[in-house]
C-alpha cells in the first residue's frame, strides 16, 4: 500500500514537474489589455458544411476598431479557434492584434477562429463524430477548399477580405498547425502566411512526409513561423522536436522565407502564446496593404 | 489511499494515444481457435442491422460492389459516394451511430452517420489504411469496431488498427501465408478464418479495466 501510494504520488510529481519546469514563458504587455487601445470587434458564428459533409462547428470574427467600411482586410485565419479567441487563454489573439494594430506593427487586419467540425449524433445514445484528425491531419486540399468555398465567402458577406495570398495568414497549434501548413502548400495561391505552434508533422496520418516533399518541390510562395518545444511529443505518432527541426531544415534547405523558434515547452501553447506578438510581427512584417 | 491520488494515476494511465503496444500482448501469436461461438461470429461482414429496423448490405460482385440501405420499410436503395470504389465489408460502432465500410478498390474507410431512422449521412474518407507503395487497392475483407470503438480492417495478409477518431494505430501482422477471408473481434481477441481454419490471437481490452487499489474503501464511502 505504501509502495503504491509512493509511486502514484511519484508519477503525479513527475508529470506536474515536467509540465511545469519546462515552462518559463509569461504573456509580456502585448498579450494585456492596455489602456487607451481600441477594441475590436468579436461575433461568434456557426457553419454547416459540405465540404465535409454534415459538419457542424463554431466560428468567431474579429473585426478591429480601426476596419474602413468596404476596404478589405488582410486576415488570418485560426484552427482550434476557441482556443485561440479567448481572451485569458494562452493566445489571446483579440488582444494582441488589438495591440499590435494600434502600434501599427502589423497591418489593419482581421481573423477568423474555426473550432473543428463534428458530425452530431442524431441517435439516442450514440457519440458524436469528432472531425478534428480528419480535417486537421489529413495531406489533401479538402480543408483549403472547404476555406475557400464556404468559411472566406460566408465570411465576406460581414467582412470584405483581401484576395492577395500575401495578405492572408493561416494559424493553428498541434494537428492545427500541421492543417495551416497544408492549406498553404496546397493552396499558395489562397494563403501565404502560415504559423505553426508544436505542428504535428508526424505520422499522425502522414504529414512525416513534408520534409522529403519540401526538398523536392519547386519553392512555393509562403513564409512560415514554426514553434517548437524540446519537451513536446513523442510517441507512436512521431517525435515532435524532431519533426519540426525537420521541417526547419527543409524549409531552410529549399530557402524559405522561415523562422524557427525552439523552447523548451512541452504540448502546449504557453511559448506558442508568449510570442505571439513577435511572431505575427515578423509574419507581417513589411507588408503594405493598398 | 488518498482518493485524489488514485483518479491522478487512473488519469495519467488513461489519457494515452493507441500505440500498438496498448492493443497487443506480448509473446502472443496466432493460434488455432477451436471456440465454436467464435466461428459462427466469423464474416463475410455484408449486412449491419441498424436502427428503426434498417439494415445495410453490400450488393454485387468484386470490383464494383455496392452498398445498399434497407428501410424497414420500403425498397432498398443504393448508398452511392463518390470516391468509394468497391465497397466490399462494413461494421456498426459500439453505439451504432457510425457505419464504417472498407473499400476493397481504394485505400479508405468510410465513416457514414446512422441516423435515428436508419438513414445514412456524413460519409467521409476518415480512415487511412496503409498499403505498400504503387498499390490502391486495399482488398479489405472486413471491418469491426470492438466494444471500446477501436476500428479494425482486415486485409488478406494484416489486419490495420485505429483508434476510435480514426487515427491509425498501426499494422498487425496476420498469419503467416495470407489468405485471409473472414475476420471478427470481440475486443479481447482477433479471430481470422484462414483456409477453412479458425486462428485467435489474444489483444489487450480497452479502455483498460479501471485499476483496484488493493485496500481502498469502497466506492460511495
Amino acid at each position: 500500500m505504501r509502495l503504491l501510494r509512493s509511486c502514484c504520488a511519484a508519477l503525479l510529481a513527475m508529470a506536474l514537474g515536467a509540465a511545469t519546469a519546462a515552462e518559463p514563458y509569461k504573456h509580456g504587455p502585448d498579450s494585456e489589455r492596455q489602456p487607451g487601445v481600441p477594441q475590436g470587434k468579436v461575433a461568434k458564428f456557426t457553419h454547416a458544411s459540405k465540404v465535409f459533409p454534415d459538419t457542424v462547428r463554431d466560428g468567431w470574427t474579429y473585426i478591429p476598431a480601426q476596419a474602413e467600411p468596404g476596404k478589405p482586410l488582410p486576415f488570418m485565419v485560426f484552427q482550434d479557434g476557441g482556443g485561440y479567441m479567448n481572451e485569458k487563454g494562452d493566445f489571446r489573439v483579440p488582444v494582441v492584434l488589438d495591440n499590435l494594430i494600434h502600434k501599427k506593427e502589423v497591418p489593419v487586419m482581421a481573423a477568423i477562429f474555426l473550432n473543428p467540425g463534428s458530425v452530431p449524433a442524431t441517435l439516442p445514445g450514440a457519440k458524436a463524430r469528432s472531425n478534428r484528425s480528419f480535417e486537421y491531419d489529413t495531406l489533401s486540399d479538402q480543408y483549403a477548399r472547404f476555406l475557400e468555398s464556404e468559411i472566406i465567402p460566408e465570411v465576406s458577406k460581414a467582412i470584405p477580405l483581401a484576395k492577395n495570398p500575401a495578405l492572408r495568414g493561416i494559424g493553428g497549434i498541434s494537428s492545427g498547425g500541421i492543417c495551416a501548413f497544408t492549406v498553404a502548400w496546397e493552396r499558395p495561391d489562397l494563403f501565404g502566411k502560415v504559423l505553426s505552434h508544436v505542428g504535428s508533422f508526424t505520422n499522425i496520418r502522414g504529414g512525416d512526409a513534408y520534409p522529403g516533399l519540401i526538398r523536392k518541390t519547386e519553392k512555393k510562395p509562403i513564409r512560415v513561423f514554426l514553434q517548437e518545444g524540446s519537451n513536446d511529443l513523442d510517441n507512436l505518432h512521431g517525435h515532435w522536436p524532431l519533426a519540426n527541426q525537420q521541417m526547419a531544415a527543409a524549409l531552410k534547405f529549399m530557402k524559405y522565407d522561415y523562422r524557427f523558434e525552439y523552447g523548451e515547452g512541452g504540448h502546449n501553447g504557453k511559448h506558442g502564446g508568449a510570442i505571439l506578438p513577435d511572431s505575427l510581427r515578423w509574419l507581417w512584417r513589411d507588408t503594405t496593404t493598398p | 489511499m488518498n482518493p485524489l491520488l488514485t483518479l491522478a494515476c487512473a488519469s495519467l494511465l488513461a489519457g494515452q494515444d493507441l500505440a500498438l503496444s496498448t492493443i497487443l500482448v506480448d509473446g502472443q501469436g496466432w493460434k488455432p481457435e477451436p471456440m465454436a461461438r467464435v466461428e459462427s461470429r466469423l464474416g463475410p461482414d455484408l449486412v449491419a442491422k441498424g436502427p428503426a429496423g434498417a439494415s445495410y448490405a453490400i450488393t454485387g460482385q468484386a470490383p464494383a460492389r455496392s452498398l445498399e440501405y434497407r428501410p424497414a420499410s420500403g425498397a432498398p436503395r443504393p448508398v452511392t459516394v463518390v470516391g468509394l470504389v468497391d465497397p466490399s465489408c462494413l461494421g456498426l460502432s459500439p453505439d451504432k451511430g457510425t457505419l464504417a465500410v472498407g473499400d476493397a478498390g481504394g485505400k479508405h474507410l468510410w465513416l457514414f452517420r446512422v441516423n435515428a431512422d436508419g438513414a445514412l449521412d456524413a460519409a467521409d474518407r476518415c480512415a487511412t489504411m496503409r498499403l505498400k507503395p504503387g498499390q490502391k487497392a486495399s482488398g479489405v475483407i472486413a471491418v469491426s469496431f470492438d466494444p471500446g470503438g477501436r476500428i479494425f480492417a482486415c486485409l488478406p495478409h494484416e489486419i490495420h488498427a485505429f483508434d476510435p477518431t480514426a487515427r491509425e494505430s498501426g499494422v498487425i501482422a496476420g498469419p503467416p501465408g495470407g489468405g485471409v477471408d473472414a475476420f471478427f473481434t470481440n475486443g479481447e481477441g482477433l479471430y481470422v478464418r484462414q483456409k477453412g481454419v479458425v486462428l485467435g490471437r489474444m489483444i489487450q481490452p480497452f479502455p483498460k479495466p479501471a485499476l483496484k487499489v488493493p485496500g481502498a474503501p469502497p466506492r460511495g464511502r
